[in-house]
């Protein structure tokens, strides 16, 4: 007896193939209907993980600065987000009169489309990837690439100097550092030998020593480390800070616009730690294989959190770096660091 | 040094041009005649014994007789040495029919502040300052020099009702 | 607004920024005018006066006792500090000698308000950098100083506790076992702080060699207190002519070595734990005796006097010229940060806008001095 979900989702198409056919539709029906579902599912889970990482994330923070955070919404504050985001719904959506309309609206938009579309080769469990491409990895950090287009679409329509130049600013820390976080993956991929994403769940065999984290711990070290600035965290959030002081790509945003930019972070910050997990710390496979009974979208979702929560950590722990010093660390540290981890990866490869 | 020591050397250096004040308090209090208060600063801070190298602060006062004539103004320096342990305060007095003084900003660039303030709340000028511009009140404040005496007060100011004793 | 005609020099690849007078940390009302060349500040205008509200002239009104709560006010972070200024000008000007139990009482507040005001500089300035964890911690261990002061004279920011001649009321029983207890948790607690920020390599690419400021130009700028000791100048009013039986205590000053923002920032860790011996010392040798010397019901002193003690920001000192009556002619206030204000733009020229959070940050320059 297991909680696997592989049975619901048979169920679910033998269910919805038996209306189609009865109906007598064509077979491509069939297929847009369970990809319409599955969409359906991942989105409504997707907005539920957002709502409760935003609520997790101000109970870390005030744990960590002797507080209590959110206590008087419901237990602990759990529905403080629901009851911030119907705030939101509520506002205003105020946009300046210069401002370029169409750019400044599709600019949200554009950041949160990319943000979803992302999770579509996420393996959220065993048989729980909502597409299985093979090129699994690739296609992540294609499509995550467009959040450089939207910041600068929200600097450029919001028609004010200093939003330009704090979206151009974030843009430029976000695209040097795609360099090191795409490079630090190549030694898993030579691992690997695929670019699926349940291939390297499945080639990080069932023990936790054979995980990718242990032989390539420099390339995991880094990938956090570059993911943490492509989420223009702290310490890498001096773009976002300078907007406290003078401005910054969202400034001219408000009510539910400026949501989406908030919830868009949470989310990609739940992606990289979903990427890591599945590329380091073997996907949706528990420790040693005694554990199976507890389900593999379980031990998914409980790494997946932790490096959240690391992530959520480094943001209360250290200061911010300068802006020199960020862009001088992408180029100078992480990016030698990353290829000297691809020699070594393929050496140990060829020679092992 | 000490107040004696002081007051000695300074008279003995600049005589004529400067008056003791006499006070029982243990630092020097003087006053330095308007046409060599420049001169006399920059000798204050160049004479290697006395090395008042650090301005404490620079302000103004407005003096006005009891019958409201006679207004004379003060322009008071606090200095003090880091090199001796040593303090002294020097004034200045100015007529009211001519409140024009020269700028210490070359000698201790902390002034700068200092005569800004004084220009805007007393009206003493200070004409060859680096850049004159408003301080503290308002950039189009011309409701005249709110630290004098008898200051007429704002327009917009309603006064408290004086219904108790008053406070002395 | 106006630029403050900064843009009298501007070259074609310059602009203007605003920073201010809002902010969203805890700076106060101030505001900047920045000519920027890219990434670069060329030139430096402070706008001051939003918190103007002419202490100088009220206390021409006020008598020499109903001027105290004013002093709270100069500088309300620290405002103990502020009213030993004003009594000590006071006393100097009448002669007035202080009982002894008095005067190491106001050692202790004063002590303990050095404390609290600089973890207030402590938990802004590392909220300006990025670090938000440093400021909650520093406000906890405020909140027990601000117990202890409330124990005392039920004040938490604005104590008026210090009068002429002495100070007000005698603190309860269970304060001294109580600033034992803090002095013995706060110096855990600073190592904490310590540990979070002094050696972090984020936090020294931050402020190592940023901004240095020679002795001899900060002496001119009219810098003072732990600015001034960073640079090494070994200069602490408390040592160098003590007031209010700070001879009899053993404590060190601590000097900087360079001037950069990291040395301004040590000096004042330092000075935090300096100020916890002292606190052990005073409640330890507290004398018997009244807390107040016996000052004429209406008091009206005449002459001149020029007085300043040791803020925690710097030097602060009053002018006072008497008449005779019962209140003061002419009162000048100096506070170290309207000094401070001026030296910001010989510091922040050729840094970068982020340093500038950084170099504001460790001059810890608060507004109601500037503006008085």
């Amino acid at each position: 007896m297991t909680l696997e979900l592989k049975g619901l989702l048979d169920w679910v198409y033998t269910i919805v193939s038996g209306i189609v056919a009865s109906l007598g539709l064509p077979e491509i029906i069939r297929d847009v209907a369970l990809m319409l579902l599955v969409i359906a599912a991942l989105i409504g889970f997707l907005m539920i993980m957002a709502l409760f990482l935003i609520w997790w994330e101000r109970k870390v923070s005030a744990h960590i600065q002797d507080r209590l955070g959110p206590m008087m919404t419901g237990w602990h504050g759990w529905i403080q987000t629901v009851a911030d985001a119907l705030k939101l719904l509520q506002k205003e959506d105020i946009v300046v009169g210069t401002a370029d309309r169409k750019v400044h609206f599709w600019a949200p938009v554009v950041v949160f489309t990319a943000c979803l579309a992302a999770f579509a080769v996420i393996p959220f469990g065993k048989g729980l990837i909502p597409t299985d491409i093979n090129i699994g990895i690739l296609y992540i950090f294609a499509i995550t690439s467009f959040t450089v287009i939207s910041l600068l679409m929200a600097g450029w329509g919001s028609n004010n100097k200093f939003a330009l130049l704090g979206g151009m600013r974030t843009a430029a820390q976000i695209i040097s550092y795609e360099v090191p976080l795409t490079l630090s993956v190549m030694g898993v991929i030579l691992m690997a030998g695929t670019l699926s994403m349940v291939g390297f769940v499945e080639s990080q065999g069932p023990y936790f020593w054979k995980w990718y984290i242990w032989p390539q711990l420099a390339g995991f070290a880094i990938y956090i480390t570059a993911a943490t600035a492509e989420l223009n965290r702290t310490p890498f959030d001096l773009p976002e800070a300078e907007q406290e002081l003078v401005a910054g790509f969202n400034i001219e945003y408000s009510g539910m616009k400026f949501a989406m930019f908030f919830l868009a972070e949470f989310l990609n910050m739940f992606m990289v730690a979903a990427v890591a997990t599945t590329l380091f710390l073997g996907g949706w496979q528990p420790p040693l294989p005694g554990l199976a009974f507890v389900p593999s979208y379980i031990w998914f979702l409980g790494k997946s959190l932790f490096l959240v929560f690391v992530i959520m950590w480094f943001k209360w722990t250290y200061p911010r770096l300068r802006v020199d010093h960020l862009m001088g660390f992408a180029w100078k540290v992480l990016l030698p660091l990353a290829f000297l981890n691809i020699f070594l990866t393929a050496l140990g490869v060829y020679i092992f | 040094m000490t107040k004696d020591e002081i007051e000695k050397q300074l008279v003995k250096d600049f005589g004529e041009h400067i008056e003791i004040q006499t006070t029982d308090q243990p630092e020097p209090f003087l006053y330095v005649a308007k046409e060599k208060y420049v001169e006399f600063c920059k000798y204050l801070t160049e004479n290697p014994s006395l090395a008042f190298d650090f301005l404490f602060q620079l302000g103004g006062a407005h003096f006005v007789d009891a019958s409201g004539q006679g207004e004379k103004f003060d322009v008071i320096l606090c200095l003090a040495s880091s090199k001796h342990k040593h303090e002294m305060v020097l004034k200045v007095k100015l007529p009211a029919e001519n409140l024009a003084l020269g700028t210490v900003t070359g000698i201790w660039r902390v002034a700068d502040f200092y005569e800004l303030e004084a220009m805007e709340l007393y009206g003493i000028k200070f004409p060859d300052h680096p850049h004159p511009r408003r301080l503290l009140l308002d950039d189009d404040w011309d409701y005249g020099y709110p630290m004098r005496k008898g200051w007429s007060g704002h327009p917009d100011f309603i006064p408290m009702p004086d219904k108790s004793e008053s406070a002395e | 607004m106006s630029t403050l005609e900064i843009e009298k020099t501007q070259a074609q690849d310059e602009f203007i920024i605003n920073v201010g007078p809002q902010h969203p940390s805890t700076h106060g009302v101030l505001r900047l005018i920045l000519r920027m060349k890219g990434e670069f500040i060329k030139d430096l205008k402070p706008d001051v006066g939003f918190l103007h509200r002419a202490i100088e002239k009220i206390a021409e009104n006020r008598t020499y006792a109903q001027f105290m709560p004013f002093t709270d006010r100069i500088d309300y972070c620290a405002s103990m500090p502020c009213n030993l200024a004003w009594v000590t000008a006071v006393e100097k000007l009448a002669k007035i000698e202080v009982p002894e139990r008095a005067q190491y009482l106001r050692v202790i507040m004063t002590e303990l308000n050095r404390i609290a005001s600089h973890l207030i500089w402590l938990g802004t300035m590392s909220l300006d950098l990025g670090a938000f964890t440093p400021f909650l911690y520093a406000f906890r261990e405020r909140e027990r100083i601000l117990d202890l002061f409330e124990m005392t004279c039920g004040q938490r920011l604005t104590y008026n506790y210090m009068r002429i001649g002495g100070v007000s009321q005698e603190p309860p029983q269970e304060f001294y076992p109580k600033c034992k207890e803090f002095t013995q948790y706060f110096r855990k607690k600073v190592d904490d702080y310590e540990a979070l920020l002094t050696y972090n390599p984020i936090f020294l690419s931050r402020t190592k060699d940023v901004a240095i400021l020679p002795i001899d130009v900060g002496l001119n700028y009219g810098a003072s207190g732990p600015t001034l000791r960073a640079s090494g100048h070994d200069w602490d009013l408390r040592k160098i002519h003590p007031y209010s039986s700070y001879d009899k205590f053993d404590f060190k000053a601590p000097l900087g070595t360079k001037g950069d923002v990291w040395d301004r920032y040590i000096v004042r860790i330092q000075e935090m734990r300096q100020c916890c011996n002292i606190v052990d010392q005073a409640v330890e040798g507290l004398p018997e005796g009244p807390i107040k010397a016996k000052v004429p019901a209406v008091f009206k002193p005449k002459g001149e006097v020029f007085a300043r003690i040791e803020a925690p920001r710097g030097e602060m000192g009053y002018y006072i010229i008497a008449d005779g009556t019962t209140k003061p002619y002419r009162v000048k206030i100096r506070t170290a940060s309207f000094a401070h204000v001026q030296l910001l733009k010989y510091l922040a020229v050729d840094w970068k806008i982020a340093d500038l959070v950084a170099i504001f940050g460790s001059l810890d320059i608060v507004l109601p001095e500037v503006d008085r």
